[in-house]
């Protein structure tokens, strides 16, 4: 009687490549590489150690954000005189031809608060609107407008609430960063 | 063929049909086990001379096989019922020839009997080559024995 085992020996002794099948094998070549595939690993390889990189870089380094509501809320703690009084967006924008944006109405702001005029600043050293405002109980509110480059990595509603008491909320809207400044808690 | 080995033709010959068994064993198809071990040739007679041993071929085989497994799971999804761990083939109705029987083992269970009965590996040298604990090497090749002898009883009296 014959062991499992050598049921399985003889089994696969009989598995074999026929002779013209090992030559066959031992005959061919293998299919040439495209000279440009190196290179275009390589520049795969480099690519993504690229985007990786600048993707670390995007994210380590701190948005500007705090900075501008800083400024912005020292300015409205100081409340600086208006240079041109006007309750007319239109009218403030030909009264501030130097500004490298038109000023706007923003949309995104509460609609009670009525404009009172306002004057040249500068945030990050980009010239700004800073507009003065107030709600109907005569609470004064300060507007900055500013065009700076980096406008577009702005998205949604940002509110520091400064250890000063003024919170500030920065915003998009187009071309423009938008910054309201308030005593805190009337926002 | 570029490879320039100081293996005999014959060594070189029986090399290739131990990788070639090696292959069957895993696929139970032979052109499908000869394509692997065509482009195992090709991989290892890229290789120094000190590398040409079954137990390196039959890891070059092994790993062009996962590939392949994994690459066809990707592009047909029915196909992870035969993947590495799970492949079965159906029941047959009656008793089965020995290369049934061994088509209805799990596909490790067939490798590893392979090994360890044709080979004649040591349960450390399986382990060592398909990363799996020698406790389980020895466990599954005895249940791959005891299935064979289930199912071959009438075939094969006295196993």
């Amino acid at each position: 009687m014959k062991s499992l085992e050598s049921h399985l020996n003889d089994f696969y002794e009989g598995i074999n490549l026929e002779s013209g099948e090992l030559s066959e094998v031992k005959g061919s070549r293998p299919p040439e590489t495209p000279n440009w595939l190196p290179f275009l690993n390589a520049a795969a390889v480099i690519s993504i150690i690229g985007l990786t990189v600048l993707g670390f870089y995007l994210q380590l380094k701190p948005q500007p954000w705090q900075q501008f509501a800083e400024e912005i809320a020292w300015n409205h703690e100081k409340g600086l005189e208006t240079e041109f009084e006007t309750q007319s967006y239109g009218v403030l924008q030909k009264d501030m031809q130097r500004l490298d944006f038109s000023l706007i109405r923003p949309k995104k702001m509460r609609k009670d608060l009525q404009l009172a005029g306002g004057r040249y600043c500068s945030v990050d050293k980009c010239i700004a609107a800073q507009l003065r405002l107030h709600d109907p109980t005569g609470n004064p509110y300060t507007l900055y407008q500013f065009k700076h480059p980096k406008t577009e990595a702005l998205s949604g509603l940002v509110t520091f609430h400064l250890p000063t008491g003024t919170d500030v909320t920065l915003w998009r809207e187009g071309e423009v960063i938008m910054g309201l400044a308030q005593d805190k808690k009337r926002l | 063929m570029g490879a320039h080995v100081s293996l005999s033709a014959t060594e070189l010959d029986d090399l290739l049909q131990r990788g070639f068994r090696y292959a069957f064993a895993l696929t139970h198809d032979r052109d499908a086990a000869k394509d692997l071990v065509q482009e195992a040739y090709w991989r290892v007679a890229r290789q120094p001379e000190g590398l040409w041993t079954f137990a390196y071929v039959a890891r070059v085989i092994r790993n062009l096989f996962i590939d392949q497994q994994r690459k066809r799971s990707l592009w047909n999804r029915w196909q992870q019922h035969q993947s590495f761990e799970e492949a079965v083939m159906p029941l047959h109705s009656t008793e089965p020839s020995l290369e049934q029987a061994l088509q209805q083992l799990p596909l490790q269970s067939r490798e590893l009997l392979y090994l360890f009965v044709v080979e004649e590996y040591t349960a450390q040298e399986i382990a060592d080559l398909t990363g799996k604990p020698r406790g389980t090497v020895l466990s599954t090749v005895h249940r791959a024995k005891q299935k064979l002898r289930s199912m071959l009883s009438e075939t094969y009296q006295g196993l």
